[in-house]
């Protein structure tokens, strides 16, 4: 974005060369300019009247790049964390608080993100309307439109800014239950500046009144909109000047007080933000993520001085033409300036939303695919996701190691603790066959957050799991109420409706089978769920099910105790008696071999000379001799610079993450 | 007869217009009754109940239901749903009384008619009390967010928020609240609880409304599980240590379990709490007054710990020590709680000894949540497996027992295959309320059945809604449904700005 920054400044600085050299086109032709040579600097009416279309083209596609080029899975996954229901009873429900309309729209249309790309151009296509409609709200000169955009990035940004936050607001259909309020606010101001004189009192307390039902506290600035718009523009007032100013504070002030006791389950202190998105979660407050709605509410307040005096387009002359070239140039450069560095691009963050929709939709070599391409570490969320699909792909030990295990925490701007049970804890305990905890946090996030359609799927397939089919069909028909995961419910309400079919369901062959091996216990994970998986599996045993055997063994493995390895490992060569064993289970019962010696004697057990014997022989040959080098230049040994030095090597063996793979902290 | 005619083709085209459905001409007779929801098929209802809206699920795309009833009949039918006008309804119930309105429902399933049987609804000659008040909340572990307690005018569909934790606080400040109880059905003294953020008790007594901290240094918590007296400004609570713990892979999901508990009582005026039960080896919960005041019945485990985990090999001892919640954790089955009486003296306000009234024990179940009929003959109560917390328990039922008699009545009529639990009785003894799951084994519904005179208990029906279909989609438990003969008075704002004030603190008597 940048070289389009640059290419924009030189554009210009031509632009201007142009207007005094060679008399460019756009550059009025009047008498009086043809009489000076090198008259006073002039934009002609007829560009002017073009820069309002070059503004709004310029922020289309400023926000499609940013939203769909960039943004695309975090769109899918604001869609899937999303619940609209087509029926009475949900939009009773949305009115049951202030901006009722607005949860309710912004809850509509951000089903249209599950095509990322249809619900970016709605969304465009409405911030598009807003600034059409700003211009005539506020009767801007054309070339001052460029204002009008500024309200736009602020809403452009609050999309791509969210980051984890997006497993954590409690704002529903916030990608677009602002931009639909501020266009509410603009449209009610163009209202209040073209109605008749008389009936503007009437408008702002009645615009007041059910603009803040409907949009919450967008409603309150649309008023302050109307009235600095009022008290500018107007000539030949009618009323007294104090009369709309004090109508329009006293409005704001009273209405949020008289709703109060309409509504039960507002703070009377939240009264005048009520709709506000708020970045609260727990403790972590960022308040910079509410930056872009301020300006996106402040702004306007100043639309009203950049106001036509009459309807009719004049060219525009000296410094006004100067700094409204300049401001235009800044403030279009500042855009796509802020735009960038605002968007939320951690590769591990997008890799993560790309990921649990693999995960979701079973698409495991795509999982594995995206864990190969990282270009650093791995979040803990990752690293497990990747486990599932080796499982499910039957990879687990030839694959367990072959990719990064290191456990990066999830990135973030500020102080938001992100933890997995919030995040892809419910699908990674579905998949470890562990439903009953899948189903709790499911509902869990469902009481902090609201119910999702990621969710209620989650609880559609816990439950079909455990043949609750009476709940999971009130769940199906949950989703049939939305627009696009009818199809989704369908397909498998032809499975509640005849339980005997789920055979026919292959999707859940491997979750059903570790389901059915598994005991019930009272028990709990603490929040904890990484922690939890490794700690259960690697203390069970299971002979009936190959499949919860091996993630028996594997996870023995990942918790690098030798006592709980061999007993599995003995117990997999058994099921999988003929076949040849994974390599990582190769590599460690030859570590565990040769470091325990005296607990089981490995001597005839066939190992793959070239995979595991002699790999293991050069890396313990490299590792003694890094560390002598370390021990000669620095009299200690940096086990940290070991495991660097040797990752590029033996990154991908179960040696390298015995020794090397350490402090790793899950959330 | 050329009158009857006029007058016959009067009405009919004044429902066509009025858009009312007629039955169909032909069609094909079937022997079984229709696949309606919520079930009301032959259940005998209150005179003064709002309409039983209900859908009919047979895969229909249109139904007509006809209600014939003894001054005359109604058609309805609105898709699958079948709406019943409130105005026309009265007018049935009232004609009705203490007789039953017969019920023909005709489907067209892929464009051909069939009636089912006839089902009746049975309209008792008692009303029930017109208020009933219960906590929405997901059917959650720990989290708590958008809480609220609600009151529904059941003669109609009218619901209103008592108090929504929302309008106090949220996030890491937010706050749980539960247990509203009610002094004699009246809500002119009232409680409930709120904990965490802005933490208490909040009373209403009279006109006062204020909160207060049952918290002391002796007790094990502030004041849980309430029962008002009946007469006097006094409430028993039990104080208890829970716990959650998660069954893996059981559907029943959760245990919730009690590793102490105790019985205080409150005196309101006075601000002071002192003991009714505290022995070490007994869980005791669920207070609960007969009428006249002069009993408090209850539930005790007798639970003694014994600071061991339990041993595989029954010959060898597990010397590991471990902590009350652990051992009651692998302990919980063996938790089984029976139901106890202390008389009271109003004048002196003592309670008496400890009496045994049902020991459920000697059946290997478990009795909770024990209510007394108006009449104080009767004893309801939740019977499961184990443990006091019977709602996520699946086979848990609701029982009465005769206390004159020493036997339990046949309650099969108003239980289902999936949990119930948190029985109550109507002011007139003449119903019975209770949580029930019946729908779909996880969401929590208030179901309600009719309790004669003869002592004999009738089908339940689920509190009926406006829409058919609400409980399908409805995300949220009714928990502990209680009934009152008028409405909150006071405003859920006044309960907001009470719950933000410091909470009084209660002293401890000896």
């Amino acid at each position: 974005m940048q070289k389009i920054y640059i290419l924009t400044i030189m554009a210009t600085k031509k632009t201007n060369n142009l207007n005094y050299s060679k008399k460019p086109s756009f550059v009025s032709e009047s008498p009086k300019a043809q009489k000076k040579e090198a008259g006073p600097f002039c934009l002609s009416a007829k560009t002017t009247n073009f820069l309002p279309w070059f503004y709004a083209l310029f922020f289309a596609v400023l926000a499609a790049y940013y939203l769909i080029e960039k943004n695309s899975d975090v769109l899918y996954m604001a869609q899937s964390r999303n619940l609209f229901l087509e029926n009475c009873e949900y939009f009773a429900d949305c009115m049951k608080q202030p901006g009722g309309i607005m949860f309710w729209a912004g809850t509509y249309l951000t089903q249209y993100f599950f095509y990322p790309t249809s619900g970016a151009c709605i969304l465009i296509g409405i911030w598009v309307l807003t600034f059409a409609v700003t211009k005539y709200a506020f009767n801007m000169k054309n070339g001052w439109t460029v204002l009008a955009l500024i309200p736009l990035v602020g809403l452009l940004c609050s999309d791509i800014l969210t980051g984890y936050w997006i497993f954590y607001l409690k704002h529903p259909g916030y990608w677009f239950t602002t931009s639909i309020a501020f266009f509410t606010a603009m449209l009610a101001t163009l209202v209040g500046r073209i109605i008749p004189e008389k009936g503007k009192i009437a408008w702002i307390i009645l615009w007041t009144f059910f603009g803040y039902v409907g949009f919450g506290w967008t409603a309150l600035f649309g008023t302050l909109y109307i009235c600095i718009n009022y008290t500018i523009n107007t000539t030949n007032k009618q009323l007294k000047p104090f009369i709309i100013p004090a109508i329009s504070v006293a409005s704001i002030i009273l209405v949020p007080i008289l709703c109060y006791h309409f509504y039960t389950n507002i703070r009377i202190e939240d009264g005048w933000i009520v709709g506000l998105p708020l970045f609260w979660a727990g403790q972590d407050i960022t308040y910079i993520a509410e930056l872009p709605f301020i300006i996106m509410a402040i702004a306007p307040l100043t639309f009203a001085f950049f106001s036509k005096k009459d309807n009719e387009s004049k060219d525009v002359k000296g410094t006004e033409a100067y700094s409204m070239l300049v401001i235009a140039i800044a403030l279009l450069g500042a855009s796509v300036y802020i735009t960038d560095k605002v968007n939320y691009d951690n590769y591990n963050y997008h890799a993560e939303l790309r990921i649990v929709k693999a995960a979701e939709e079973q698409q495991w070599n795509d999982i594995l695919t995206e864990m190969a391409n990282i270009p650093g570490d791995a979040t803990r969320q990752m690293v497990l996701f990747k486990n599932i699909a080796l499982l499910n792909t039957g990879h687990l030990g030839d694959g367990l190691f072959r990719f990064n295990n290191m456990g990066e925490p999830p990135y973030v701007y500020d102080s938001l603790k992100v933890h997995m049970v919030q995040t892809g804890a419910p699908l990674i305990y579905y998949y470890h066959g562990k439903t009953n905890f899948a189903y709790r946090w499911c509902i869990e996030n469902s009481v902090e957050f609201g119910f999702k359609v990621q969710d209620i799927k989650n609880l559609v397939r816990c439950t079909i799991i455990s043949q609750e089919w009476d709940v999971a069909k009130k769940y199906l028909n949950i989703l049939k109420k939305t627009t696009f995961h009818k199809e989704w419910a369908e397909h498998y309400e032809r499975l509640i409706d005849n339980p005997k079919l789920i055979d026919e369901y292959h999707e859940f062959d491997n979750v059903r089978e570790l389901y059915s091996h598994m005991g019930t216990v009272l028990d709990g994970d603490n929040g904890l769920p990484e922690m939890y998986i490794i700690n259960y599996f690697s203390n069970t045993m299971n002979k009936d099910s190959k499949l919860l055997q091996e993630l028996t063994l594997a996870y023995a493995l990942i918790q690098k105790d030798i006592q709980h390895f061999w007993p599995r490992f003995f117990l997999y060569a058994q099921l999988h008696s003929g076949d040849k064993m994974p390599i990582h289970y190769q590599e460690a019962a030859f570590l565990y071999g040769n470091l325990e010696p005296q607990n089981v004697d490995i001597r005839k057990m066939p190992f793959d000379k070239e995979k595991v014997i002699d790999k293991y022989a050069s890396f313990h040959n490299m590792s003694q001799q890094i560390m002598a080098d370390q021990t000669q230049k620095t009299g200690t040994v940096d086990v940290k610079k070991v495991g660097e030095i040797m990752k590029p090597i033996y990154g991908d063996t179960f040696y390298w993450f015995y020794f090397f793979c350490r402090d790793v902290k899950s959330n | 007869m050329k009158h009857n005619i006029f007058t016959t083709l009067a009405l009919t085209v004044l429902m066509v217009a009025c858009g009312r459905p007629s039955v169909p001409g032909s069609y094909t007779s079937k022997n079984n009754t229709p696949n309606i929801f919520p079930d009301y098929t032959d259940v005998t209802i209150p005179c003064n109940i709002a309409p039983l809206n209900f859908a009919v699920q047979d895969g229909c795309k249109e139904t007509v239901a006809r209600f014939t009833y003894p001054g005359g009949e109604y058609i309805y039918g609105d898709g699958t749903k079948v709406i019943i006008d409130e105005g026309e309804w009265k007018e049935m119930l009232n004609a009705s009384k203490g007789k039953n309105i017969k019920v023909d429902i005709f489907s067209n399933i892929n464009g051909e008619w069939i009636a089912y049987k006839s089902f009746n609804i049975n309209v008792a000659e008692e009303e029930i009390d017109p208020y009933i008040s219960y906590r929405l909340i997901q059917p959650s572990y720990v989290a708590y967010e958008g809480l609220s307690i609600n009151q529904r005018n059941i003669t109609t569909y009218e619901e209103k928020d008592i108090y929504n934790n929302m309008s106090v606080s949220t996030e890491e400040n937010g706050q749980c609240i539960n247990c509203h109880s009610y002094q004699n059905f009246k809500t002119s003294h009232m409680l409930f609880h709120m904990r965490q953020s802005y933490g208490g008790t909040m009373i209403v007594n009279g006109d006062e409304v204020k909160k207060v901290d049952l918290k002391t240094d002796e007790l094990i918590s502030a004041g849980v599980y309430p029962a008002w007296h009946p007469t006097l400004n006094i409430i028993a609570f039990s104080t208890n240590k829970t716990g959650q713990s998660f069954h893996t892979k059981d559907i029943a999901k959760i245990e919730v379990q009690d590793t102490e508990s105790d019985l205080i009582l409150y005196d309101v005026d006075k601000n002071e709490v002192s003991y009714i039960a505290a022995d070490e080896n007994e869980l005791e919960i669920f207070p609960t007054w007969s009428p006249d005041g002069k009993t408090l019945y209850f539930g005790s485990a007798h639970f003694v710990y014994t600071g061991h985990a339990p041993s595989q090999d029954s010959t060898q001892i597990d010397t590991t020590k471990i902590e009350k919640e652990t051992e009651m954790i692998q302990r919980y089955k063996e938790c089984k709680y029976d139901l106890y009486k202390k008389s009271f003296d109003p004048n002196t306000r003592t309670f008496g000894p400890k009496e045994l009234v049902y020991s459920a024990t000697e059946h290997n179940m478990s009795a909770t949540l024990p209510r007394i009929s108006a009449d104080g003959r009767y004893l309801a109560f939740a019977e499961g497996g184990w443990g006091c917390f019977h709602i996520w328990h699946p086979e848990a039922d609701i029982q009465i027992l005769d206390l004159k008699t020493g036997k339990k009545i046949d309650t099969k009529p108003m239980n289902s295959p999936r949990a119930e639990s948190y029985p109550v009785w109507s002011s007139n003894g003449r119903w019975i309320m209770c949580e029930s799951r019946r729908d779909d084994g996880n969401y929590t519904r208030p179901a309600i059945a009719y309790f004669d005179k003869q002592g004999k208990v009738h089908k339940a029906f689920e509190l009926p809604q406006k829409d058919p279909y609400f409980y399908t989609f409805f995300l949220r438990s009714f928990n502990r449904p209680e009934f009152m003969v008028e409405p909150v008075k006071v405003s859920p704002q006044t309960f907001s700005s009470v719950a933000k004030k410091d909470a009084k603190k209660a002293v401890f008597k000896k």
